[in-house]
């Protein structure tokens, strides 16, 4: 049987859930020499991308991405999200399931994960800015590794996530791309 | 249909009161808006609203530069955004002034003992070239404007010519000037300022001996600049005509976030008294220190939009003023007020007053009765 490889790439060019209040999250950093100071000068970047998102809403859709995927797919054997720098509040308990692994690269890991033969991973790749400290360009990733999993299955699951209707597609249809290739023999 | 507002918002959702919720879509309008009318650059004031989870949602639009006006908000923007930071209070103590350096932000001298104090500061590294601080209503003088409003901040042109010379012999450059004529006065006084600039400048070029780069003509907007009458056009061209060769910005707190947030209290209690009708509510002075307006010697009351509460009554109409009253034990506690004829609140009713994004929720006395500290949300 082949391996479907459906993906999607999107952007947030505006807050998804419009007129949502969130809390202020304390932010501030106690700077002590000039050593502080100059430090923090070279972590300064020239991106001008928004910020669309707080921590807490950032784990939120997350954590909405991943509980939906385990629900609509229980076949996954993973789901791989990108880790981005912790802040101070816990990693929600949606994204503590033992299918869920949260590392650095999930591309990467999703392929070692293919060379080992398992074939139903989904992966979550977003660079959602929080901070300006981050050069985020608030696109994300997505790629289902799958396969019986249709691209219209995985189109639905795009169109009823809380983060799609913050990207420039949010009243079209997610363009998906689809490469299947058979399985490889093990 | 149109879209949601946030009374709406504040109807729907579930939140802590007392609070300010503050919009960034609005400050970063505004911000488009006014510097689109002058034509300069804008430089946004950060005292005026420090929030930073406000702020970060704003940065991206603030690329002309950020005025700081203390080390709490030098930290904040630190590593946070590449925009210019420009530095600016007379009392600047040497920690700050270190770090200033350290974090290449563009130092404003106030005086000679500030200018004395940045150049210890400096000692013998590099820092990038200061702005004198000139006084509003000396310039005007100078050039024969009387003006009824004084304020302490920065120098008349000897003291800056003086600050010039003692910055030069300690190897600190000067780029520029920068000038505030007072909150709520642009409309008196923009015109006036243009064309007494020139003057002035060519006194501290002729001293400096090479010319100047930079003026910050201050700001003094009003929330409701745009509806004042401006003739923007004719200042841009009088800016172009008698300060052309300059690199031109203003400077503006009020007008980018005063219309970008909203206190939010919530009716604990209703009481009548001698006529009066008082909704006691758990936000108040120690919250919204400005909404008692008691800086004011005649006090015009803000009016709140009131969100009914979901399970409650429809409102009667009450025929004597309604008070709205906060927390404390303060008779000068009183944050708004509604006309006889208005609907009565409820308990449980919450009261947003608007225009609360500027100056409010850090010029408010936060000590007395230890109340807990207002909330803050961001709107997205």
């Amino acid at each position: 049987m082949s391996t479907h490889h459906l993906s999607y790439v999107g952007r947030l060019v505006t807050p998804p859930q419009p007129g949502l209040l969130s809390a202020a999250e304390p932010l501030s950093m106690l700077l002590m020499s000039e050593g502080d100071y100059i430090s923090l000068k070279t972590f300064e970047n020239e991106v001008h991308e928004p910020v669309h998102l707080s921590y807490a809403q950032h784990y939120e859709l997350l954590e909405d991405l991943v509980q939906r995927a385990l629900a609509q797919w229980p076949g996954l054997s993973h789901v791989l999200v990108r880790f981005h720098t912790v802040y101070l509040r816990p990693i929600p308990a949606g994204l503590m399931h033992p299918k869920v692994l949260m590392v650095d690269d999930p591309q990467a890991r999703a392929a070692e994960l293919l060379s080992a033969g398992e074939r139903e991973i989904l992966v979550i790749a977003d660079r959602f800015r929080r901070d300006t400290k981050e050069t985020g360009d608030n696109s994300v990733a997505i790629t289902l590794h799958s396969r019986d999993i249709e691209a219209a299955d995985f189109a639905g699951y795009l169109q009823g996530a809380r983060f799609y209707r913050g990207t420039a597609d949010a009243d079209a249809v997610p363009q998906i791309s689809q490469v299947s290739q058979p399985a490889a023999q093990h | 249909m149109n879209a949601p507002t946030l009374l709406d918002d504040l109807a729907q959702q579930e939140f802590e009161t007392p609070c300010y919720v503050f919009d960034p879509a609005v400050v970063t309008a505004n911000y488009r808006r006014l510097k689109e009318a002058l034509g300069t650059r804008l430089i946004v004031s950060i005292k005026a609203n420090p929030e930073l989870s406000l702020l970060l949602r704003c940065l991206h639009e603030f690329t002309d530069g950020i005025e700081l006006a203390s080390v709490g908000e030098l930290n904040l923007a630190m590593g946070r955004t590449s925009a210019p930071k420009f530095v600016n209070n007379p009392s600047m103590d040497s920690g700050f002034l270190r770090g200033a350096i350290a974090a290449k932000a563009t130092v404003i001298v106030d005086g000679l003992d500030h200018a004395q104090r940045v150049l210890a500061a400096k000692g013998r590294r590099p820092m990038p070239p200061v702005l004198l601080r000139l006084n509003a209503a000396a310039l005007l003088a100078e050039a024969g404007v009387k003006t009824h409003h004084q304020d302490h901040f920065g120098m008349d042109t000897a003291t800056a010519a003086d600050v010039v010379d003692l910055l030069s012999r300690g190897d600190c450059e000067v780029r520029g000037v920068h000038l505030f004529g007072g909150s709520s006065n642009f409309v008196a006084r923009h015109l006036q300022i243009a064309q007494a600039m020139p003057a002035v400048l060519a006194k501290l070029e002729a001293r400096l001996g090479q010319p100047l780069s930079f003026v910050n003509l201050g700001g003094g907007f009003d929330r409701d600049w745009d509806s004042r009458d401006i003739d923007f056009a004719g200042y841009r061209q009088l800016l172009s005509q008698t300060l052309g060769r300059y690199e031109l910005a203003h400077e503006s707190g009020r007008a980018v976030f005063q219309t970008g947030g909203w206190f939010v209290t919530r009716v604990n209690s209703v009481k009548r008294l001698n006529g009066t009708a008082y909704a006691v509510c758990d936000g108040g002075i120690s919250h919204a220190f400005l909404l008692c307006q008691t800086e004011r010697f005649a006090k015009q009351l803000q009016a709140p939009a009131i969100v009914r509460a979901k399970d409650a009554e429809p409102a009667q109409i009450f025929d004597g003023r309604i008070n709205f009253v906060g927390a404390s034990c303060s008779s000068a506690d009183v944050i708004g007020a509604l006309p006889a004829g208005s609907p009565l609140p409820a308990v449980g009713d919450l009261c947003a007053f608007d225009n609360c994004g500027a100056y409010s929720h850090t010029y408010t006395p936060t000590g007395f009765l230890t109340a807990k500290a207002a909330r803050i949300y961001i709107r997205s």
